[in-house]
């Protein structure tokens, strides 16, 4: 139900996934599960005609288009491509594996395996620490110079 | 994750790591700072300003419903109100988007430069250094580390603007192109005192947007009225010949270009209005903000225009013109009622005329309120399901004779409800502030320097919550649907319509088609038009006589749903005025779609019942024309002369879709041809074609005025 954040990058791996698999004919999906990164999911898939069957959720299912695995292990046709939409760090492993153990390894893709695909920042524990001491320095002058 | 590969949430995880007996302010203060170090400057080619607002990743700094209520069950332990609220989320009665919405005071920074906050935070930090150093009280230590939060900040932002400047002067070593030395030296003057050109404004504008946005993301964050605090910069300019109206438009639109970069957000721009002492004060910016809308037809940023009594005739023309366009901007705000809305929420009336519209149509006064404004949407619709469910499953077991008793359990229900939401928002805010503070943010809101407290911990003027009414519509004519066939006429028993909506009892349709035959809010019909002012009534005084324990300000109503009718939708069945399980509810304070089958004065006149007087947290009411409308000047005129009327009687926002069903047909057939079609979809205007499908239909459905 929540839309706090909106990543390009993340958008643009998306939709070139998405534009592959609907390019290939599969174009009846399943998301998995029901937060932010499906509703970034729902935007491409609507935009690029595909069709949503229902969602999947561990803790919001409703019964009706938001179900839970074993709801929706009756549900799930041979066409449907189950996408795992979450980028959720802490939850990262059990998101997963759920989802792998209910279903077919074939009918389900990976939105966004590697967490942090963001690649206009990458920084090294080192040079993080390098500017925590640049910053500590500076207050300590100013702190200094206030004596 | 790999050591050699941060992201913003691998960076905060590392800082947390290394500074572990710190403040959670001070860790998100450097945790900010050591992002802005890292992450590249970039100057694409052809870029007037330096900054890029669209590509920021907060992912890991906002908090998600489940973090929230874990941090919840972690302080309080698990209490029947947090029980309660999950399971209102699982179930599509409550939703809440907490932080971010808000609008910083960026006039204060453009008028004072980044230097003035430097050297006030520096005096802070000197005194409590010493006072730590010579006392070591608690409070001291408090407001010792406050202060050097923010300062780090203003150090960092400060470093990243000289990095602009000097990626600049090196493209221009380059390349010779003139915009990149303008960028340059403009970077070099912003980066050290307050901006001198109208150039100048703007630069500082998007860098400090860029950081806002980097600190607590989303993209509701607004700029307030730009056409106000930019506007000393563009006359200085323009009467000293240092620029052209046409570069100050080129300025203007690029600017545009920027905040349109940032897709899927909600930023808006204020302009009009009144100033602080009610004297209207538009002026040329007001018409060329208008006009950059209409030139680049992004969906950002939001453009809200504030009317008064004194608003000009070519603004008024301007208006109509972008209206005409069909984009939905821009919203119009009746200053008369905004204003007292603001003043219902204890806000000055001098900063009450200086409201500004923030993310969708939600009032906000600009620098000075931190209102949580999508802390919490209650579904009135889904409040209704609950009592018919609870009738049919025999859990309501009082005697519903009359409509009177029925309507009696269903307001007590949604003030209880409401009540019980209220109360989850103040622990919430409180925990929220505990565990998220942002404090770059916080260095521009008035207030937090003197409480030397964070935004989110009532550090600023006016620190209220809000609560969003969705699905009013549906709920008005649900409930006129069981009075006219169950109590007045007889038709059917309660049990019998509740069979009908839940147990497939009516596979026929022949209820379905009672139900939809029903009188409809929308159409100036008094007898249903009470049961919408008296629900909005007993909502706002429900809110308004709340006691907040840990916040300081109210809790404002708000009736706009965003994209949440669509969503809350989903998880209502079938309704007693005819709507079909799952499909989107009614939009803000709009007639249900396709229902105001009596002309746009009907609509208006029915709004006009309505006291929106204590609608602090704003509305939204959504009236579609066909394009050929705007054909005639006079059709034109009559229009605002109805605008004008809604106002005088009490209106307090209107948008337009200007767009025929044929278009968005074609457009739903063939997407790749209408990239550019964007629609107002309830509170903010959408590119159609990116909505989905239900969305997509629900506008369709909307009636369209000829």
């Amino acid at each position: 139900m929540e839309f706090s954040y909106y990543n390009r990058a993340e958008y643009n791996y998306m939709f070139g996934k998405i534009s592959e698999l609907i390019n290939k004919g599969n174009n009846s999906f399943i998301l998995y599960p029901c937060g932010n990164v499906s509703e970034m999911a729902r935007k491409i898939i609507c935009q690029l005609d595909g069709k949503i069957r229902f969602y999947i959720d561990n803790y919001k299912n409703n019964g009706r288009n938001i179900l839970s695995i074993e709801e929706a292990k009756t549900k799930v046709s041979p066409n449907d491509v189950i996408l795992i939409c979450s980028t959720n760090i802490k939850l990262y492993d059990e998101l997963r594996s759920r989802i792998y153990t209910a279903f077919h390894n074939d009918s389900v893709v990976d939105l966004l395996p590697d967490v942090a695909i963001q690649d206009h920042i990458k920084v090294s524990d080192e040079e993080i620490l390098l500017d925590i001491q640049y910053f500590d320095r500076f207050l300590n002058e100013v702190e200094q110079d206030g004596k | 994750m790999e050591n050699s590969r941060k992201d913003r949430a691998g960076i905060r995880a590392c800082v947390e790591s290394a500074m572990s007996q710190n403040s959670v302010e001070r860790i998100n203060a450097y945790s900010l700072a050591v992002y802005m170090s890292e992450r590249n400057v970039i100057i694409e080619d052809d870029d007037i300003f330096a900054g890029k607002i669209c590509d920021v990743n907060v992912k890991g700094m906002i908090p998600e419903f489940l973090e929230e209520i874990d941090s919840l069950n972690k302080r309080y332990g698990r209490t029947d109100l947090i029980d309660y609220i999950i399971d209102a989320e699982r179930t599509g009665l409550f939703c809440r988007n907490a932080g971010d919405h808000f609008t910083p005071a960026y006039d204060e920074l453009i008028e004072n430069g980044i230097n003035a906050q430097i050297n006030k935070y520096q005096e802070q930090c000197k005194k409590y250094a010493e006072l730590v150093r010579t006392e070591n009280n608690d409070d001291s230590k408090r407001k010792l580390d406050f202060f050097e939060s923010e300062l780090i900040l203003q150090k960092a932002f400060q470093d990243r603007i000289i990095k602009y400047g000097q990626l600049a002067e090196r493209k221009y070593e380059l390349t010779k192109n003139d915009n990149f030395k303008m960028i340059a030296e403009s970077c070099g003057r912003i980066a050290k005192d307050k901006p001198v050109h109208f150039f100048d404004a703007i630069q500082l504008l998007i860098l400090a947007h860029e950081t806002v946005v980097s600190e607590a993301g989303c993209g509701s964050i607004s700029f307030g009225r730009i056409d106000v605090y930019l506007y000393p910069y563009y006359r200085a300019d323009i009467d000293s010949g240092y620029i052209t109206q046409d570069e100050a438009m080129s300025y203007l639109i690029a600017l545009w270009r920027k905040i349109a970069d940032f897709e899927l957000s909600w930023q808006n721009v204020t302009i009009g209005g009144c100033d602080n002492t009610g004297k209207d004060c538009s002026n040329e910016l007001t018409l060329m903000c208008m006009k950059a809308t209409s030139i680049v037809r992004g969906d950002q940023p939001q453009l809200s225009l504030r009317i008064t009594k004194d608003t000009s005739d070519y603004v008024w023309d301007a208006a109509i013109d972008l209206i005409k366009e069909g984009m939905g901007f821009p919203s119009l705000f009746n200053d008369d009622v905004a204003i007292k809305a603001k003043k219902s929420a204890v806000v000055s009336e001098e900063d009450a005329r200086n409201y500004c519209v923030m993310g969708c149509v939600e009032l906000c006064i600009p620098g000075k309120e931190y209102a949580h404004t999508e802390g919490a949407r209650l579904n009135w619709a889904k409040v209704l399901e609950l009592v018919l469910k609870g009738i049919l499953d025999g859990h309501i077991k009082h005697e519903i004779n009359t409509f009177e008793q029925f309507y009696n359990i269903y307001k007590s229900e949604l003030i209880r409800h409401t009540k019980m939401v209220c109360g989850f928002l103040d622990i919430a805010s409180e925990n929220y502030a505990k565990n998220w503070p942002v404090p770059f943010a916080s260095s521009l809101m008035c207030g937090t320097y003197d409480n030397a407290r964070d935004v989110t911990d009532n550090g600023t003027v006016y620190n209220n919550l809000c609560i969003n009414c969705v699905g009013f519509a549906t709920t008005v004519d649900s409930l006129q649907a069981i009075k006219e066939l169950v109590y007045e006429r007889q038709e059917i028993t309660i049990m019998e319509l509740c069979k009908a909506l839940y147990d497939a009892d009516d596979s026929d349709g022949i209820i379905n088609k009672k139900m939809l035959k029903c009188s409809k809010y929308g159409n100036d019909i008094d007898e249903v038009d009470y049961i919408a002012v008296d629900l909005s009534k007993e909502f706002c005084k429900t809110l308004s006589d709340y006691k907040l324990k840990y916040r300081t300000g109210k809790i404002l109503p708000g009736f706009y749903i965003s994209y949440f009718h669509a969503d809350f939708g989903k998880y209502v069945g079938n309704t007693p005025d005819g709507r079909d399980d799952g499909t989107p509810l009614s939009a803000s304070l709009s007639a249900t779609a396709g229902k105001d089958t009596s002309g746009p004065l009907s609509l208006f006149n029915s709004a006009n019942k309505i006291d929106m007087t204590s609608y602090g947290n704003g509305m939204a009411l959504d009236v579609k024309f066909l394009p050929s409308f705007f054909d005639k000047k006079e059709n034109r005129e009559a229009l605002k002369t109805t605008i004008k009327t809604y106002f005088d009687n009490g209106g307090l926002e209107v948008q337009f879709n200007v767009v025929d069903k044929d278009t968005l047909i074609k457009a739903q057939e063939h997407p790749e041809l209408y990239g550019n079609l964007i629609v107002r979809v309830s509170g903010f205007s959408a590119h159609f074609i990116k909505l989905e499908k239900n969305l997509q239909d629900e506008i369709i459905r909307r009636t369209e005025h000829v």
